[in-house]
């Protein structure tokens, strides 16, 4: 076999059960075919996390599909950790990693990523994935060092820590003396207690959030990861000069026009035009406008709170905005006040989707969820229908077996404390309200009835990012479609929906196309990895990413349309891979309130989206990706 | 926001403004009378008259003296259509309309 270039050619398996491990190569064509984080993540969930039976066409009852979601915590769910070709480049947001799992939320594909010094490492470690396997009997920390041996070491005195706390002791644990850092995944008393939403934190607090993957590694009894590898083994790249050139070019065109939002306010950007344009869930998405919106937007945050810019991992842009709790003058001179890295998905979710208006609390609860190992946008989710729960007069009633330990019996809108109660009840499980909370809004809904599944906002079981559907028609049918569950990142069909080329208020039979080429765009980019918000600074993106992709590999006959070709294959994959595990057409849908209810407010009062509008929208996705009528994939035909 | 009384064949046009636009500026609002006819280049134009530190960051003026938004920025009418960035024709603008400047950058 000729030499490989970019890649490591092979994936680490350690099984925690035996506490063995091995080396399982990764045939050059798969490599090709699915070029690297989510797309070859999602061949390796088809080669080590198949159903013991095959689901696909079968008719499951809700008990079989309760018992689907409780198996995604069982020892033989992968967790899967995958770098890509660019992962060790100079090229700009290329340091990440994807993570990979079936979620406990949802039942279906896992699909996280994160941006890290830890990909760097891993694939140097790891190499092109680390797949780990199995359920340590005790606590553990794995450890991958220099020569790519897995150490399985004891993790008792791990426990129960936060996030930051744990990354900070292995850091010192495994300290050489300060000649190279080791990185560190792990999860916070969330993962370790086995909520459904629960995150995988890394480099001070990012966090792989979404689907609950830090569940998945605390049924592993696996509270960290921890990496350092040897440079000597980087794969080399076939063309360093050619791409050392384009690096500089792309780092250029990074920090223009088409970053300059992300660079200067962040995405907290977001707040007030989503606001004026009717697409702010509020209060559960029971408004799309939100009367404290302009105190949480950022450009006030911007002025009324110390906010400094921080970047991930080997990238120009520098999207994130570290904001300090307490009024600018006051936070600067007291020093050491709470702070939090936001996002405009968190600052929505436990901002306006839970009526919370005072900028600290939302600080404070963002932290909070960072240290807990909580994916914020599920967090604020669940505790948003608790309380429209609660407000009907649902909540309270419950026997949930211990009611004296409910510690928010009466939980309101726009309470910043309870919800802050309320994310400690959830991670510590430490409470009847918290456990029903942990596993998420579908299954809370299941249990309390009443018809609360209808306020229940999630696809698939996973809770609804900040974007009103009802008000961005193109990405209504992103949200419903995509394996993922309710996810704006793997469909970025809010574009179309943001421009002139659509009425975002109304439907037509071009959304479909829109939606299914907007979710292979994003494949394209999660599989090569570059960050989204890179994706205005190309020319042309499917050329330039296979030129990239020629100088890194050396295969030189790949070009643009065969990207195009991998990114339509991947979404094939990923929608296979759920089939296997039981979907079903009925699984492609949104949440009852975005299409019994129109909007009650904002520009776009009124607006609604019926059953029929949203499952003609479906059946054009459908044809758009040369599925059958009700939705199935040949997985066979792909050839994978 | 100032005060302004259209007369005339003029409007009041209210230039809404979001994110590093409402910085550059200082302001959230602006009122601008223009004519019921006017294109976007001139609501631009009355627009860099007003808030001069748009001018270069967020709005550019061409050799030819033509007043646009600048790379990264959008177009939208009454927080409902989105306007095309090439869109040089006059428009035919009601009293109480307005125009919002914000990001071309939706994702988040």
């Amino acid at each position: 076999m000729s030499a490989l270039f970019g890649y490591r050619g092979y994936a680490t398996v350690v099984n925690l059960t035996t506490g063995e491990y091995r080396r399982d190569p990764i045939p050059p064509e798969a490599l090709r075919a699915t070029i690297g984080g989510i797309g070859l993540g999602t061949w390796l969930l088809h080669r080590y996390g198949a159903p013991p039976v095959d689901y696909d066409g079968e008719l499951l009852s809700s008990s079989d599909r309760v018992h689907l979601l409780d198996s995604a915590l069982e020892p033989d769910n992968p967790l899967i950790f995958v770098t890509s070709p660019l992962v060790g480049t100079r090229l700009t947001t290329s340091s990440k990693f994807a993570v990979m799992t079936r979620s406990p939320l949802t039942g279906f594909i896992a699909d996280g990523l994160s941006s890290s010094h830890l990909a760097v490492e891993l694939k140097r470690a790891g190499g092109d994935a680390l797949v780990i396997t199995g359920r340590s009997e005790r606590p553990a920390l794995l450890h991958l060092d220099s020569d790519g041996t897995p150490y399985i070491k004891p993790a008792d005195h791990l426990m129960g820590l936060s996030t930051m706390a744990t990354e900070a002791a292995v850091k010192q644990e495994l300290d050489d003396g300060g000649r190279r850092p080791v990185r560190v995944a792990c999860i916070g008393p969330a993962g370790e207690n086995l909520v459904r939403f629960a995150s995988i934190a890394n480099d001070g607090g990012r966090q792989a959030g979404r689907c609950g993957p830090g569940a998945v590694m605390g049924s592993k009894n696996l509270k960290a990861i921890a990496v350092r590898g040897d440079p000597g083994t980087d794969p080399p790249i076939a063309n360093p000069g050619a791409l050392r050139e384009y690096a500089r070019d792309l780092s250029r065109r990074s920090l223009g026009a088409a970053t300059a939002k992300y660079r200067e306010l962040g995405t907290i950007a977001n707040v007030s035009v989503f606001n004026r344009l009717g697409t702010l869930p509020t209060r559960n998405f029971q408004q799309s406008t939100f009367e404290d919106a302009e105190a949480v937007s950022g450009e006030a945050l911007h002025q009324t709170r110390a906010t400094r810019s921080a970047h991930c991992a080997n990238c120009t842009i520098g999207c994130e905005k570290i904001v300090t709790v307490g009024k600018k003058d006051r936070a600067a001179k007291q020093g050491g006040e709470v702070s939090a890295r936001l996002e405009y998905e968190s600052l929505f979710a436990l901002g306006p989707l839970v009526g919370v208006g005072d900028p600290d609390a939302v600080i404070r609860a963002v932290r909070r969820c960072d240290e807990l190992g909580l994916d914020t946008i599920s967090a604020g989710g669940v505790i948003a229908w608790a309380m429209e729960t609660a407000e009907r007069g649902l909540l309270p009633s419950l026997d949930l077996g211990d009611p004296s330990r409910v510690t928010n019996p009466a939980l309101n809108f726009g309470d910043g404390a309870a919800v802050i109660d309320l994310l400690d009840d959830i991670g510590h499980r430490r409470s009847s309200l918290g456990n029903l909370l942990a596993k998420g809004s579908r299954l809370a809904a299941e249990q309390v009835g009443g018809g609360s599944d209808t306020w229940a906002m999630q696809v698939k079981g996973l809770e609804m990012p900040g974007y009103e559907p009802r008000s961005l028609k193109t990405l209504a049918l992103g949200l419903a479609t995509t394996p993922r569950g309710a996810c704006h990142n793997r469909t970025s069909a809010y574009d179309a929906d943001f421009s002139p080329e659509v009425d975002r208020l109304t439907v037509d039979d071009r959304r479909g196309k829109i939606a299914a080429d907007s979710e292979d765009f994003a494949a394209a980019l999660d599989s090569l990895i570059w960050c989204k918000f890179l994706r205005r600074a190309f020319g042309d993106f499917w050329e330039e990413s296979a030129a990239v992709y020629r100088m890194v590999t050396g295969w030189d006959d790949f070009g643009a349309d065969e990207l195009r070709l991998a990114a339509v294959h991947i979404a094939d994959l990923k929608k296979g891979y759920n089939q296997r595990w039981g979907w079903q057409r009925s699984d492609d849908t949104l949440p009852g309130r975005t299409i019994t209810e129109p909007l009650s407010d904002g520009v776009a009062a009124g607006v609604g989206l019926s059953r029929d509008e949203l499952d003609a929208m479906i059946a054009d996705y459908y044809r758009a990706r040369g599925w059958t009528d009700n939705g199935r994939v040949d997985l066979a035909a792909i050839g994978l | 926001m100032n005060s302004l009384t259209a007369t005339g064949n003029a409007v009041v046009v209210t230039v809404e403004l979001f994110g590093m636009a409402r910085v550059h500026a200082g302001l959230s609002s602006v009122r601008l009378a223009v004519d019921t006819q006017a294109s976007i280049p001139t609501l631009l134009d009355a627009l860099a008259h007003e808030c001069p530190g748009l001018v270069g960051n967020v709005l550019c003026r061409s050799d030819d003296c033509v007043v646009a938004v600048a790379d990264g920025y959008a177009l939208n009418r009454n927080g409902l259509a989105f306007l095309s960035p090439d869109m040089n024709g006059p428009l035919d603008w009601r009293p109480g309309e307005s125009l919002l400047l914000l990001s071309n950058q939706a994702g988040g």
